[in-house]
């Protein structure tokens, strides 16, 4: 499986991203990430109308089943989301801008 | 009745006279594209004055629920020796300061509402925003960004989101979701310089520099209002995205259609206008800006549209010739307020 999160939308206009396969986890931090994004994908996609500038997080998954996008706003995000970014948000790096 | 008509009876001091124009504002907002006077404006300008500040800062502990976390301070409650919770207190008091004293708003919905911000929002967040009731503030990771709590620009730009969503209530897509970002970062900027008491030739023109992490120490901030971007090049980030002028305005389908891009237009044109103005940008400037912003705009507003308010009233507030310093400013970063859509 591998996974993507990209956060934008913030106050600072920094995106961030982060990729991760599991093929290249120890066996355990694989299984962990899998069932987290399994747990997330099945969770209610929602966004917070009143909360405009929040930042978006949005996750791509694709296995062997094809490719799957889900996306939350960070002002009400499932409950499911919270062992997911604990392990990618460390990962995640700035998108460099280019300018013009 | 003509719109101007309208606005006068809406600062009437009588409050049948405002509730007639408050009326006549709804019955007429219908199929405008521009309307000089926003109900919810009204509403917030009929309130009683005089409640005072009413602040109250939770601690989310690195949680995103439930909301609003541990009480910390309350209002008159003393100082307690975290950094996040009594940076905010002061933010929203000083931000509350201003609005009050230099724009005459008693608080974020006008009638004294209370300031409700929860600091440590989410795990390692790097951002700050409004949720529709309170301002919620990341802690950072500590390497990119620090806590947000430590910037009162910020904490001026989020409670002003609050003031918009009481006001003109501008849609957060394309121009007027960057009129939205825009208005806040003005607002946010001026609060800064009012509060720094600095001459305006020493005024600060760059925001967000207090969050900035470790890895981009070397960068001021991350809005310029002036002509230098914020940052150019940077191995990490890149550069400023933000466009100075119209022929650069920025299409795309992220964040809301770039309002946090093409903000950098009126940010521009403010800054251009204030020095032209001369004296303190939180002052002639802001006033116009702000009136104009809270008063005149409906929630679709176009840049042009938002060209043409100011300059009214710029007209209105100051009289003509600072009308003309404000269409200026408006024509150097590429709309004409005279111009056609």
């Amino acid at each position: 499986m591998k996974v993507t999160l990209t956060e934008s939308g913030g106050w600072t206009n920094v995106r961030r991203r982060c990729s991760v396969d599991t093929a290249t986890l120890p066996r355990d931090a694989a299984a962990r990430l899998e069932a987290c994004m399994t747990a997330l994908l099945g969770a209610e996609e929602r966004a917070a109308s009143r909360a405009i500038d929040a930042q978006l997080l949005v996750f791509e998954v694709e296995d062997r089943t094809g490719c799957k996008r889900v996306s939350f706003s960070e002002a009400k995000p499932p409950a499911e989301i919270v062992p997911v970014m604990e392990i990618l948000r460390p990962l995640c790096r700035p998108v460099i801008n280019v300018r013009g | 009745m003509p719109p101007y008509v309208v606005q006068r009876l809406a600062r009437s001091s009588v409050e049948s006279i405002r509730e007639v124009a408050f009326n006549t504002a709804v019955a007429s907002a219908t199929g405008e594209t521009m309307r000089l006077v926003s109900p919810a404006a009204l509403m917030g300008r009929s309130a009683t004055p005089g409640l005072g500040k009413r602040r109250t800062v939770y601690d989310m502990e690195s949680r995103y629920d439930p909301l609003p976390g541990t009480l910390k301070r309350k209002e008159n409650q003393a100082a307690t020796g975290q950094p996040e919770v009594d940076q905010a207190y002061d933010n929203a008091g000083v931000t509350h300061g201003y609005y009050k004293n230099v724009l005459g708003r008693e608080s974020i919905d006008g009638a004294g509402s209370a300031l409700l911000s929860c600091v440590n929002y989410g795990p390692q967040v790097g951002n700050a925003f409004w949720d529709g009731e309170r301002m919620l503030y990341g802690a950072g990771d500590g390497d990119l960004f620090v806590s947000f709590t430590g910037s009162l620009s910020i904490a001026a730009h989020e409670m002003s989101h609050g003031v918009l969503s009481f006001t003109s209530n501008l849609d957060y897509r394309d121009e007027p979701g960057a009129l939205n970002e825009s208005f806040c970062d003005v607002m946010g900027i001026c609060v800064v310089q009012h509060h720094d008491k600095s001459p305006p030739a020493d005024a600060a023109w760059f925001m967000g520099g207090e969050i900035v992490g470790p890895s981009l120490a070397e960068i001021r901030g991350f809005r310029s209002f002036g002509a230098e971007p914020a940052y150019v090049d940077h191995p990490l980030i890149g550069s400023d995205p933000q466009p100075k002028h119209m022929k650069d305005y920025v299409r795309t389908s992220e964040d809301h259609g770039g309002v946090h891009i093409n903000s950098g237009i009126p940010n521009h044109a403010f800054f251009l206008a204030a020095r032209a103005l001369g004296g303190h940008a939180w002052d002639r400037p802001a006033k116009i800006w702000f009136n104009a912003f809270t008063g005149m705009l409906n929630k679709r507003a176009t840049f042009l549209q938002a060209a043409q308010a100011t300059t009214v009233s710029a007209r209105e507030l100051f009289g003509d010739e600072t009308a003309s310093a404000v269409s200026g400013a408006w024509r150097d970063v590429g709309i004409d307020p005279d111009g056609k859509p």
